[in-house]
Parts: C-alpha cells; structure tokens; sequence
C-alpha cells in the first residue's frame, strides 16, 4: 500500500515538490522555535542560584579610567559608604559587587585550563556577598576575614565552574593561574548562579574576593543592599542623602533589584516573544496554504477517485489515501529536515542548547507538523471520501 | 488590456473566496511583519529631530585599546576626544558630550527615574532641538560651570506638574540645578540626542574625567558638507596614529576611527576591534538585514507560488479556450501576473492598515521609551514595491506552466 502510494507521490512530483519544500522549511521553522521555547522554559524552571527580593543597588559611577587606576582612596571612600550602609537599623546586610544581577553589565573571560577552553563570567565581591544574595554554599566556604592573610587570592565558583573545569574532582584548593605566576585558589563552592536571571543559560561563574584593603581584587562599582522585609519605601532617600554626604565626590543611582529584573526580563523576552510571534504566523499560513492545495488537489483528481469507488473502494479508504498521502510527503520533507537538522550537533550546536531541549525541539517539531498536516488534509479527505463513484466518474 | 485583466482579476478574486482568503492573510501579514520591522529600522537610522542635521555628521562613538592580555571597548575618554578631535581643522563644529547614564532623583519626596547626559554648549549648535521654553545653556555656563540644566516636557510634568519650569530648580545627585529650558521629549533610538536632562560637562562632581583616556565621552563632527568626511577621517587618523601608550606593557594598540550613527550601530554589531578591518561595516549591516528578509520571505513565496499553482488548474478550460483562439504564451503569463499583483497590492493595502495599527500599539506600550513609530511615505514606497515584487515573483512561475499547458490537454481540464 505504502510503495503503491509513492508511486502514486512520485508521478506528481512536480506538484508535490513545492509541498516538500514548504513543509520542509517549516519544520526547520517549528524546530528552531520549540528549541527555543524549551530552553527557556527549562532555564526558567532551574534555580537563580540568588534571592533578589528586599535588595537594592546603590549603583556608583567611575568611569573606567578612575578603577583601573583604582586609587587607594577612592576604595576607602567605597568601603565608608559601605560600612555607613550597614550602620542603618533597616539594612540587614551589604555588600560590593563589581557586575550585580540584572544589571546589564558583565565581565567576561576565558581560560585554557588543561588544554581546554573554559568561558567564564566574573564578578569581585566583598565578605558579605553571599549573605545580601542568600547563596547556598554546597562545599567548602564562602570568604572572611581570615582569607586577608591568604597568599592566593581566594575565589569562590559555582557548581557549573567546578565541573567545567575539575569535573568529579574536589574543587577546594584548586589553584588557577590569572598571569604569569600569579595564582586564585578555590575556596568554596556555591550552587550554579545564574546573574542575567531567569531566560538566561547556565553559566561558568566565579567570585574573586575584593579584598578591603586593597590588596587583591577589582574595586566593584555597586553597593549591593539587602534590607529587612516590610522597608519603607522612603529609606531610600534617607540612605542616599547620608551617602551623598560622607561621599560628595562619588555620583551613583538607588535602583530596586526588583525594578532591575522586570527592566532585563522585558529586554530578553521581547525579542523571543516577537520570534514566537512570526513563527505562529508563518506555521499559520502554511497550514492554510496546505489545506488549499490538498482541497484543490482532491478536486482536480475526482475522476481516479470515482475510479476507485468505482472499483469497489470503500469511502473510508478513500479518505485513508488523501492521508496517508500527505503524511508521506511530510516524511520526505522532514527526512530531508532532519538530516540537516541533525549535522547541527556537530557544528557546534550544544555550546548554545542543551542536547534535551535539541532533542524535544526535533520530537516536537516532528509530532507538530505531522499533527498539522493531518490536520490540514481532514477537511479535504472527508469531501474526497463523500465523492460517489458515479457524481465523481461523471465530474468533467 | 490591463483594465480588462484588472477586472478579470476581481471577478476571479471574488470566485474562490477561501482561497483568496489564504493569499490574503499570507501575504499582508507577511507585509506586517516586514513593515514593522523597516518602520522600526527607520526609526533608528533615519536623520530625523533633533539629529536632522546627522547626513552631515561624523563623530567618535567608541574606540578600543588592546595589548596582549586582552583590551578595552568602550566610550573615549575626555582627554582622548579633547586632545584627538577636538583639534580637527576642517570642521565646521566639532561637540564633546557625555553617554547618557540612567540616575535617580528624590523631588517632593517621590523618586523619579531618569537619563543625564553632559554637554558643551556646541551639542546645542548642531542638534536642532524642539525649545518649548527658554533655551540651551551656553559654552560660557559650561566653561563657568553653572548649574543650569535642560530637561524634557516630559521631566517638567514629573517635576513641576506641567507649570511653566523656567527658573525652577530640582536636586540631582545633591547638587542644585536650575531650569534654563524646556525641550520636547526624545526617542530613546536616537543615540547622541537621547536624555532627559541635560548639564554642563563640568559640573561634573571631580574633574578625574578629564585626565582619562577611556570614559564615558563621545564626539561628533559638522562637516561643512559629506564631501568633507574623508579629509576629516584622514586627519583624525593621522593624529591616532600618534598616540602614545602610557604603559606599552600593558596597552600598546589603538582602534578608533570617525564613523556616522549608522557605522558605528553596524560596528557594534559585528564587534569593534574585528570590524576595524573593514572599511565598510554597513555594507555588511544592510546584508545582513536584506538576507533575514529573503529568509524570512522564502516560506510565504512557497505559499503563495503553491496556491497559484492550484489556482490556475481550476482555470485550466479557460485557459484552454483562450488558447485554442490563439492567445500568445507572454499574453497569457502577463495576464495572470497582473492578477496576481493586484492580489498582492490589495493584500499590500491591508498589510499597511494593519502594521499602522501594530505599531501605534507598540508606541503605546512604550516599548522603546518616547518612541513613536510610524509609517512615513519612505516606507509605505517600499512595502508597495515589496508587494510589487512578491506578486511578480510569486505570480511568473505558475503562469509559465500554465502558459506551457497544451490547448487540447487544458481544454479537458488536463494535468500540468
């Protein structure tokens, strides 16, 4: 029946090509948009690996000349308005960070650890870090006061680092080299943190301690606040005119983390949601323009049809042949589809999608548009199946 | 001849209305899609208030500097643009300002979000802002370093309730400014004229900023004419090609170069150290937008192509017919292409309507903040002419088979 079929499909090849192709590029289409929809629905599912609520960002503004000279004095000035923040009763904790969550900047690196290529995203923070972000440490510690004697500068990873780059191995007290004999040695690990939140892939972060005195560690440009659940709303105010006072010299900007996430969500999802959006559209049209042509087609075959009612096919079976049809067409395009679809892998695709959601996005991709084709040829097929042999055989 | 192929077309249309239907829908939301994107693409790069006199501006956006352990890409610093632009001899003005940054201010004990930037007072003289009260600070408040600033009609509804602002005065960052203009508000998409408040440079709380060669400072150029730019980029160039590292160690290779808004957009988009190489980064910008649209278009050509396809068969006896009386192949195939530009003209209208709704939409979400896009004749031009071009194209193939069919076999209502 099948082989009979793709005789049938291979004498009207010429019309059926157009069908192929267009099937055929909607299944890349349909792939590429469940990929992507599956990937941001697991990172969504994944944990921040931080807490961003009751935190604000006291957001300062050197411009990159000022850090990089990094002044002793300037870090003195940071770490008074540091400890002036803390002073406030409403504040339970605060620290530096030199690229915070959601705040639309980021230090990136990478590293040739082991003759392997690791991309990292950085970030320099203070003691009480970990405690404004409420960060899980799952092995080792985070730092303190003790690490000012440390001879490495100590940095903390987070769970995707250490098995990039150590595997199975145990982290703690793993050493990396920043230049020429200087080393960073691991102190701690804490569970995978995910700064540009949450549509965002998991990364390769590390902290490196900014240390007070200014012996290691970048000065960070934000004081991160975490203050008690229930603040009024106007301590802002009252904490940055005090800043403002001890620090005239210094500019910066109050900004709510909460603010700050809807500001990065709205940036991220925008552009995936207009992506969706024309994807919809474009597998809305395809299934219309099918539904069409297997409507025209059922018309323009009446009379094979009449011939094989005629003969003594059942109207079932009729319609059972408009289906199968389809769907074989459907199978080349998507065999065609998939070839391709499958050589990704090897250029490369894993660095940006996770072999699941490369995986769900096929699977899916198939089952949709064999739902969709289908779908299209239902109407079609149940008006070839009505056709009675004689309407059909006398139909010029 | 064409009226009669223009009115076959209708009465055609108006036969199979599900069919017309899907060629319809395919093609004005097709359309949608591609006029919104070129109306917002517009929007960005098209010289429009208060960057009108932009067709003859260069300026310095970013440069890099770079040694082996890596590098910067960023804004110039003062220094960099006071020592390297500012001295260019054959501009007609030259204007040093700051990058936009976000701050925040407590006024009457609310908080207000908002945009600074710092300016000369040169960036007045070649910006053609909209002045809805008094005007811009002057070269001598920023040499004098007065606190006066300019703000948006929008910061005056926020700060003063709409009252006439002129002479009043707000807190930013703990320093007192007082109103010496009112502007109308600025798109965001526009890069040099973008703020809400404007101040002098100096007003800056530390002088650091002028001693630093990377910051948070761009520059742009009037040329008395864009025949002047290349004599100005030579001359800019020549001066880099002077700079001196500090520290040769660390620092030792410099990539700046003048560039118009759109270069530097293009530049930041294929990365700024890689792009220098190339003279040309727009060229490579435009291909790249064009070949999203060919790819984007592919799927809906298809569409479009298969349903004509589908169309013709029904009229396979009248086609037959004009054949058999002797009709030529080109009258044939030029007959269905008219029928189907008129598809896609129609089809072209209702993607029109539709994208003006969609994008007063987006501009009532704000989704780029104080950006209103609309459709202007440029693009109404070039969405008919894509329309043109989708109907020709969609419409040459299936006509040429159909014009192939053989008279007899067409008159039986045969295959093609």
């Amino acid at each position: 029946m099948i082989k009979h079929l793709l005789k049938l499909v291979w004498n009207r090849k010429r019309a059926n090509a157009l069908i192929v192709a267009e099937i055929f590029v909607s299944f890349l289409v349909i792939f590429a948009v469940l990929t992507g929809a599956v990937t941001l629905i697991s990172n969504w599912n994944r944990p921040l690996g931080f807490a961003w609520q009751n935190v604000w960002d006291v957001r300062m503004e050197f411009d990159l000349g000022t850090r990089e000279n990094g002044s002793d004095e300037l870090r003195a000035t940071v770490m008074r308005m540091l400890d002036e923040t803390r002073a406030f009763p409403q504040v339970a904790a605060a620290a530096v960070s030199d690229t915070p969550p959601y705040a639309f900047s980021t230090a990136m690196g990478s590293r040739e650890i082991n003759g392997k290529q690791v991309d990292l995203v950085l970030d320099n923070v203070t003691d009480d870090f970990a405690e404004v972000m409420q960060m899980k440490v799952v092995r080792g510690r985070w730092f303190n006061a003790a690490d000012d004697a440390a001879h490495h500068q100590p940095i903390v990873v987070d769970t995707n680092t250490a098995a990039a780059i150590w595997g199975e191995a145990d982290p703690i007290g793993q050493k990396l080299e920043e230049e020429d004999g200087v080393f960073t040695q691991v102190v701690g690990v804490v569970e995978g943190y995910r700064k540009d939140g949450e549509p965002s892939s998991p990364m390769n972060m590390i902290f490196f301690r900014m240390s007070p005195t200014g012996k290691y560690g970048r000065l960070g440009s934000s004081i991160l606040v975490r203050v008690h659940p229930g603040t009024d709303p106007s301590f802002e105010e009252e904490l940055a005119a005090r800043l403002t006072q001890i620090a005239p010299t210094v500019s910066f900007r109050i900004r709510n983390m909460e603010k700050m996430r809807t500001n990065m969500l709205r940036t991220r999802l925008a552009p995936l949601v207009a992506g969706g959006v024309v994807g919809l559209f474009l597998i809305a049209m395809v299934g219309l323009g099918l539904t069409g042509v297997l409507w025209q087609n059922v018309t323009r075959r009446t009379r094979e049809i009449g011939l094989r009612r005629a003969m003594g096919a059942s109207g079932k079976s009729v319609n059972r042949q408009v289906l199968v049809e389809v769907v074989l067409l459907a199978s080349i395009a998507m065999l065609i589809g998939g070839i391709i679809i499958l050589q990704l892998p090897v250029l490369g695709a894993f660095a940006i999608v996770t072999p699941a959601a490369f995986t769900a996005g096929f699977l899916g991709a198939l089952a949709t548009i064999y739902a969709l084709t289908v779908l299209c040829a239902l109407y079609p097929s149940w008006l070839a199946s009505r056709l009675t042999p004689a309407e059909a055989l006398r139909y010029e | 001849m064409i009226n009669n192929y223009i009115k076959l077309a209708l009465k055609v249309l108006g036969r199979r209305k599900f069919f017309t239907f899907i060629s319809l829908f395919g093609i004005s939301l097709t359309l949608v899609v591609l006029m919104v994107a070129a109306a917002i693409l517009d929007n960005f790069f098209a010289p429009q208030q208060p960057e009108s006199r932009f067709d003859r501006v260069i300026g310095i956006y970013t440069i890099g500097m770079y040694g082996e352990r890596g590098g910067y890409t960023g804004n110039p610093g003062y220094r960099f643009v006071d020592q390297y632009v500012r001295p260019l001899r054959d501009a007609e003005m030259i204007s040093v300002f700051s990058a936009q940054s976000t701050a925040v201010m407590y006024h009457a004990g609310r908080k207000i979000d908002t945009h600074v930037r710092r300016t000369d007072g040169n960036y007045w003289r070649i910006l053609d802002f909209r002045f809805l009260e008094g005007g811009p600070f002057t070269e001598a408040d920023n040499q004098s370093a007065n606190f006066v600033a300019v703000i948006t009609d929008d910061m005056r509804a926020k700060l003063y309730g709409g009252a006439s602002a002129l002479g009043k005065t707000f807190v930013l960052d703990g320093r007192r400014f007082r109103v010496a203009g009112v502007v109308k508000a600025v798109p965001i998409t526009r890069t040099v004229g973008f703020s809400e408040i404007w101040t002098p440079i100096r007003t800056a709380k530390t002088r650091d900023y002028e001693t630093q060669w990377l910051g948070d400072f761009s520059a742009i150029i009037l040329a008395r004419s864009r025949a002047d730019f290349p004599k100005l980029r030579a001359e800019f160039d020549q001066r880099v090609s002077t700079f001196t590292f500090e520290d040769p160690k660390r620092l030792n290779r410099i990539v700046a170069g003048l560039d118009t808004t759109f270069e530097a957009v293009a530049r930041g988009f294929l990365g700024h150290g890689m792009s220098q190489k190339s003279r040309n980064p727009t060229m490579i910008l435009r291909g790249v937008i064009l070949l999203a649209a060919l790819l984007f278009i592919t799927l809906p050509t298809m569409n479009l192509v298969s349903i004509n396809l589908s169309r013709i068969m029904e009229r396979a006896s009248e086609i037959g017919v004009r054949k058999a009386f002797g009709a030529s192949s080109r009258a044939l195939i030029s007959q269905f292409v008219v029928e189907n530009v008129v598809l896609t003209v129609i089809g072209g209208a209702i993607g029109f309507a539709l994208s003006a709704a969609v994008l007063a939409a987006i501009s009532r979400v704000e989704l780029v903040p104080y950006a209103v896009f609309h459709l202007n004749l440029r693009i109404f031009f070039y969405g008919m002419l894509l329309a043109m071009a989708f109907g020709i194209l969609s419409g040459v193939y299936p006509a040429w088979r159909m014009s192939r069919m053989h008279p007899v076999q067409a008159l039986r209502g045969g295959a093609l």
